[in-house]
């Protein structure tokens, strides 16, 4: 009965709970079992408790109303599980195997234990060997039973050695109730808490398994998926409540690093514990320059009543009516490659006449997994000269020789980058007005921390690991470490976070380095744009 | 700690004899777990502080300098003595028996670990190894095999320091600190559990396999492999339900084996086989043993240990298993090869062998086949290839599925996945299934990409073909010169004249499973199709730029191609300069491809109903309403609003002859249970009320239609009054096209499944453009 129902908990569910000692006349045997009758035996007189004749009297004399609903009282209506004998020598294993977590497997179901051999002369074979075995479905999960079963085996173990609490026949029989309690318990509540003898009590919490978090990169900007805030109180840590205080979803951790004013290590720290946990995830930097495109989960995704019901609440703001799910979805197939956020908004009049707030629109897709971020990926290619050898083609070639090229940039195109840049904003659309809080902080300190700030990080796979701290360069300026990143692994995000600019003018250096004009040429203002001379964007 | 992602680290052949259950062979020789930690390195300097403890405990750092290193300053403070003022060790140790038994161990380095206070001396009788720590630390690799060979032996005790006849004995008897006689038993189950998945945790170590023993009768049959045997009948005399088989007829000592050997009881066990010479004893139990260093819990790749071991067992256990079976049963393939070894190892030991200078020569060509086979298959898994091993003439095909390893395994693309019914399975259904299991599904307006240049090389060794093998040879030769990126695979069924699922998609499926070739959108030959590049982020650009521009000298830097592509969504012939190169263009599109570099861009479509339309729709209707109130003042008041509602005019009887998407809605007023859907509802208020305003139809702002194939009746409305007014042949065509229309199907699926031309589908695209949504993604 029980392995046919749908195993629907968060946790795997305790199918029965065993205990089995080497008998020093009979071999390996069951002694006690919760619920009765689920571990059979074939060379065992067919009732179980031959051992214990208080088995039964324990049972009677301490009526569990919380049994009723799943333990199945009467043993001789049950199947058993499985055969004992066919796994004895897993329970009750050799003596290489002892005091190790053994889990073994029948068709159906996983017997997980931790078989325990102690020696003393005081045993009828000089040894004692035992073990409180757990039994599973086949296909649980045991991650995060593994340390219950080691812990039980461990404090029996040592009780048994203190107070041959084990071995005694007068404390034998309170290994039955024991049993019960942990199937109980365990069971119902996740967690127990037994007195053994008047020194021990087993306290048994369970604790499920998360996978580890992934990368916590500077530029990365968590969002809050519980309210974390009401998960904290006075004794939580300091950081993290320093911390919390600045995850809204726009900051990005190197920017609540500066914010909270704490070491960035610790930041990522937090930000890692709080992803571990599930309370937040990580979305790229939101900015007008950004580039958006579907993913194939639109397909399904679009249509999906959670999504267009949630959306319009989330997107528009609460004073305003909520647009349909129609409109929508419309602005959402015209995000495409080749147009960043701000040409969609001014494409779809976002700001003049439709009143939706674009960070949360773009977010919002990528949340649910629809919409992906399209980064830039700029690549120093070698202008195809004439009678240029393959060998040269390469990014190495590229390398030895950006220095060059960038010095002779540097020395005619000479302007300020502020004042193109000011140009530039003056035909920015609404939302580009709106939004022109910089995405990468111009007031980040830069002399007194940089070091900290910039010092090398664990950016991507393929960073150069030693970069010295770069001083902020000035506006006109293009920093030498740029052209070693142009190979086409760093992203427009860690450029524009290592180098403390803003799109704008990374392309202004980009573009310098690749020989064409700073400026974008007539008519192609605000345009994406892949090809800077000799640097290439690539999108992907 | 080795470089491979396969945390396969061992195979072991355990067989049982009439001289007992030994492990026949194991390879590599030496195999080694990754090293723990038992609890977290307090502070680490570098982008791992920071990390979370049990992270840390499972993942020492990944570069071999670093472990070393790490060990070297371990290894510092234990000869300083600044060690054990400082704490225990750190190093997970592998309990060993001879270590208390109050130790606690904890795999994943919990906190909670406590400290190995309990004094009891550890039990002198027992210790059969020697001290573990050593080997524990050491790296799986050649040199640090060597080392340990001679750490061990400074670890030995003084009279033993040179015995070096004990200590090779010691060699061929421990692995992982084990007795590799008490590891043999401990892999033999009880009968009850052979012909099925065994699965064994011990601590850190999995152990996968499919144990197969002989029939009671004592003879090797092959039907029972997977049918577990009845277990009706109970010897008694096997009182521990010991794996020790089989009563067999030869098996003199079958019900020996209870209490645990020492090892000098296993020298003697071996001995008898030697007197035996060459004649081979038959087996009665073989079980090829896969061992997995588990993952960290924290870090399964799935949820479930079962799930990720479940590949390992399907593909390579389970598959081999037959095999040997197979041969055991026809042949003593098995027996055979075992009692070779059993011979061989022997030897090896009289010639002072190591281990390791054994196991390599019997696996050598000319050693011994199941040996070299068991080897070969480990370092394929372990480099993640594919290899074909032969026992006799049965040719084995293993491999881990390729994204076993990946963490998206069996989360994404499920729907990829799912096979449709009948969908060209050969003649068994759930063999397929679990063989192929992990190949993405074949549909037949997709192409196949043959990954390496030239002719697949197959088994071409194979010279002695029988007559049938000739024509499936050539068929196979057809099949793959016609095959080609720019050919869909009906194609191919048609060129070849070949029926699609039942001759070309085994083919393409066992070509993607050898990993030959991969499945694609139909490269079109103009270019006109949309790519873009994949969003993977990848390492080796600098390579793939390199290749590219060796391989396509005249052709611009790769990277400026892929600028181009991605720039906007365009059309690949976009970037083509003239005609001329459209040829080059298309095959380094095919590099692209093959390299995962592009992918491409489908268009797909959806219908909306706009609000002209809805208040078009409206209008009609609430003319006709007014038409028919009039008229139904003359006659029937009852009559069904149905047969003359003049959206279906078309149709003059509601019963008998409605275009099937009315079926839905028509029927509903048959069956009301069949909830609350919008057409029943606008029913059955039409029943009441000549012409009721329900609040569906009221709602005139903008929407999808969901389903266009399956419309419900106010749907179908809008869909008509789309049509209204253009040319019946588009009207027609349109209709054709709906049931697709449901931003589900790609461009190449609704031409293959309509047979409409892709002229004609751009022309009802562009007639019904105001009702149209088109997306573009991948």
């Amino acid at each position: 009965m029980q392995q046919s129902e749908p195993d629907e908990s968060f946790l795997p569910r305790i199918h029965a709970v065993f205990y089995a000692v080497f008998d020093p006349s009979k071999g390996p045997k069951v002694a006690y079992q919760v619920p009765e009758g689920l571990v059979s035996s074939r060379y065992a007189v067919p009732s179980t408790p031959s051992v214990s004749p208080t088995t039964s009297t324990v049972f009677a004399s301490h009526p569990n109303p919380a049994l009723a609903h799943s333990a199945p009282r009467a043993p001789a209506q049950v199947s058993p599980l499985f055969d004992f004998n066919d796994v004895s020598e897993y329970v009750i294993p050799k003596t290489q195997l002892c005091n190790r977590l053994v889990i073994c497997t029948t068709p159906r179901h996983k017997i997980a234990g931790f078989p325990v051999l102690l020696e003393s002369t005081k045993y009828p074979r000089n040894e004692f060997r035992f073990n409180a075995c757990f039994v599973f479905a086949r296909n649980a999960d045991l991650g995060c039973y593994e340390p219950i079963v080691r812990k039980v085996g461990r404090v029996l173990c040592e009780c048994e050695q203190d107070s041959s609490f084990l071995s005694s026949p007068a404390t034998a029989p309170r290994i039955y109730p024991l049993l019960e309690q942990l199937y109980e318990d365990l069971n119902s509540y996740s967690e127990s808490s037994i007195p053994l003898t008047p020194h021990t009590t087993l306290d048994l919490k369970i604790f499920p398994f998360y996978p580890n978090p992934g990368l916590v990169r500077d530029w990365d900007v968590p969002v809050a998926l519980v309210d974390i805030r009401s998960k904290l109180d006075g004794s939580s840590d300091v950081t993290m409540l320093r911390v919390v205080q600045w995850i809204d979803g726009v900051r990005c951790v190197g920017r609540i690093a500066e914010e909270a004013d704490v070491d960035l290590d610790w930041v990522r720290g937090c930000v890692e514990h709080l992803l571990y946990y599930q309370h937040i995830m990580l979305l790229d930097l939101f900015a007008p320059s950004n580039i958006y495109m579907l993913t194939p989960t639109f397909k399904y995704l679009a249509m999906d009543p959670i999504v267009s019901s949630e959306c319009p609440l989330y997107v528009t703001a609460p004073s305003k009516p909520p647009l349909p799910w129609h409109t929508l979805l419309r602005f959402y197939i015209r995000l495409k490659p080749g147009k960043t956020v701000a040409e969609w908004a001014d494409e779809c009049a976002i700001g003049d006449d439709v009143v939706l707030d674009a960070r949360r629109f773009v977010t919002f897709g990528v949340i649910k997994g629809f919409l992906r971020r399209v980064e830039r990926y700029p690549v120093y290619v070698p202008s195809p000269p004439e009678g240029e050898t393959d060998g040269e083609q390469t990014p190495a070639g590229a390398r030895s020789r950006t220095p060059t090229a960038s010095g002779r940039e540097r020395s005619n195109t000479r302007h300020s980058t502020l004042s193109r840049r000011t140009g530039a904003t003056a035909q920015k659309s609404n939302l580009t007005r709106q939004l022109l809080a910089r995405p990468y902080s111009q007031s980040r300190p830069r002399s007194d921390s940089v070091p900290a700030a910039l010092k090398p990080r664990s950016v991507s796979p393929g960073s150069t690991g030693s970069t010295p701290p770069i001083p902020f360069p000035n506006p006109g300026e293009v920093p030498a470490e740029l052209l070693q990143m142009l190979d086409g692994t760093h992203g427009g995000d860690e450029l524009c976070w290592t180098f403390g600019v803003a799109w704008e003018d990374m392309e202004a250096w980009l573009a310098r380095v690749g020989g064409v004009g700073a400026v974008p040429k007539e008519g192609e203002e605000g345009r994406v744009r892949a090809d800077l001379g000799s640097v290439r964007i690539v999108f992907r | 700690m080795t470089t491979s992602s396969t945390p396969l680290i061992a195979i072991f052949l355990v067989a049982t004899s009439s001289s007992g259950t030994s492990l026949v062979f194991r390879w590599p020789p030496y195999p080694a777990s990754s090293t723990r930690l038992m609890r977290p390195l307090p502070y680490r300097q570098g982008n791992r502080h920071g990390l979370d403890g049990i992270y840390q405990a499972s993942h020492l750092p990944d570069s071999i300098e670093d472990l070393q290193e790490e060990e070297e300053a371990v290894r510092e403070m234990e000869a300083t003595g600044a060690w054990a003022d400082d704490s225990e060790d750190y190093l997970w140790e592998r309990p060993s028996w001879g270590s208390e038994p109050g130790t606690p161990t904890s795999t994943s380095g919990s906190t909670s670990t406590r400290a190995r206070s309990t004094s009891r001396p550890p039990s002198s009788s027992k210790t059969s190894s020697p001290s573990t720590k050593d080997r524990a630390e050491e790296l799986f690799d050649e040199q640090a095999e060597i080392k340990h060979d001679y750490e061990t032996v400074f670890d030995f005790e003084a009279e033993e320091l040179f015995d070096e006849q004990a200590e090779i004995k010691h060699d061929y008897e421990t692995v992982f600190d084990f007795d590799a006689s008490t590891l043999a038993e401990i892999l033999a189950p009880a009968r009850e559990l052979c012909y099925q998945k065994f699965e064994l945790i011990v601590d850190d170590l999995a152990f996968v396999g499919h144990p197969v023993c002989v029939a009671r009768d004592g003879v090797w049959r092959m039907d029972n492999l997977t049918a577990p045997p009845p277990r009706a009948d109970h010897s008694p005399e096997r009182e521990r339900g010991r794996s020790l088989p089989p009563a067999t007829p030869l098996n003199g000592r079958s019900g020996s084996s209870s209490p645990p050997r020492s090892p000098p009881d296993v020298q003697e066990r071996t001995q008898p086989s030697q007197a035996n010479g060459t004649h081979h004893e038959p087996i009665s139990f073989f079980h090829l043993v896969l061992v997995i260093d588990r993952p960290d819990p924290a870090s399964y790749h799935t949820s479930d240990l079962s799930a990720f071991l479940a590949p390992y067992h399907a593909q390579i256990a389970f598959k081999l298993t037959a095999g040997l079976l197979h041969e055991e049963a026809r042949a003593g393939y098995v027996s055979k090869h075992c009692s070779q070894l059993v011979e061989m190892q022997e030897s090896a030991i009289g010639r002072a062998l190591w281990y390791e200078e054994f196991a390599s020569e019997a696996s050598e060509q000319g050693g011994n086949a199941l040996a070299s086979l068991i080897r070969e298959v480990y370092e394929a898994i372990r480099t993640d290839s594919t290899c074909k091993v032969k026992i006799n003439h049965i040719v084995v095909d293993v491999q881990l599925p390729p994204r076993a390893l990946q963490d998206d395994w069996g989360e994404e693309r499920e729907d990829e996945l799912e096979w449709e019914e009948g969908e060209g399975f050969g003649y068994d259904v759930a063999m397929d299934r679990a063989v192929y299991g992990w190949v993405p599904k074949l549909r037949p307006w997709t192409a196949l990409l043959m990954l390496h240049d030239g002719q697949p090389d197959g088994e071409k060794e194979d010279e002695d073909l029988t007559d049938e093998q000739r024509e499936t040879e050539e068929l196979r030769q057809r099949f793959f010169s016609t095959i080609s990126p720019t050919l869909s695979l009906s194609d191919v069924s048609n060129l070849l004249d070949l029926d699609l699922s039942a001759d070309v998609f085994p083919l393409a499926r066992a070509l993607i499973y050898t990993r030959k070739a991969k499945l694609i959108d139909v490269v079109r030959e103009n270019l006109k199709s949309i790519y873009y590049p994949t969003s993977c982020p990848d390492t080796a650009l600098a390579d793939h730029f390199h290749a590219f521009s060796r391989r396509f000298p005249t052709l611009p830097h790769l990277a400026i191609i892929l600028s181009d592509l991605s720039l906007a969504p365009t059309p690949f012939a976009s970037i083509v300069p003239s005609a001329k190169e459209r040829q080059i263009y298309l095959d380094a599109l095919i590099w692209l491809l093959k390299r995962g570099l592009v992918e491409m861009m489908h268009v797909r479509v959806r219908v909306v109903a706009t609000q002209d339309l809805k208040e078009s729709a409206w209008k009609e209707r609430f003319e006709r309403a007014k038409q028919l109130k009039l008229s139904m003042t003359m006659t029937e008041p009852t009559e069904s609003e149905e047969t003359m509602s003049p959206e279906t005019s078309s149709v003059p009887n509601g019963k008998g002859l409605l275009s099937p998407m009315m079926l839905q809605s028509a029927h509903l007023p048959v069956i009301p249970a069949s909830s609350a859907s919008e057409g029943y509802e606008s029913y059955s208020s039409d029943m009441h009320d000549g012409f009721s305003k329900s609040e569906e139809e009221m709602d005139l702002s903008p929407s999808v239609i969901v389903e266009p194939g399956r419309a419900t009746r106010m749907e179908r409305r809008w869909l008509d009054e789309m049509g209204r007014g253009k040319d019946p042949r588009v009207v027609d065509l349109f209709e054709r096209l709906l049931p697709y229309f449901d931003g589900k199907t790609t461009m190449d699926e609704i031409l293959y499944r309509t047979e409409v031309g892709r002229r004609e589908l751009r022309e009802v695209l562009h007639r019904f453009d105001p009702y149209v949504l088109t997306s573009l993604h991948s």
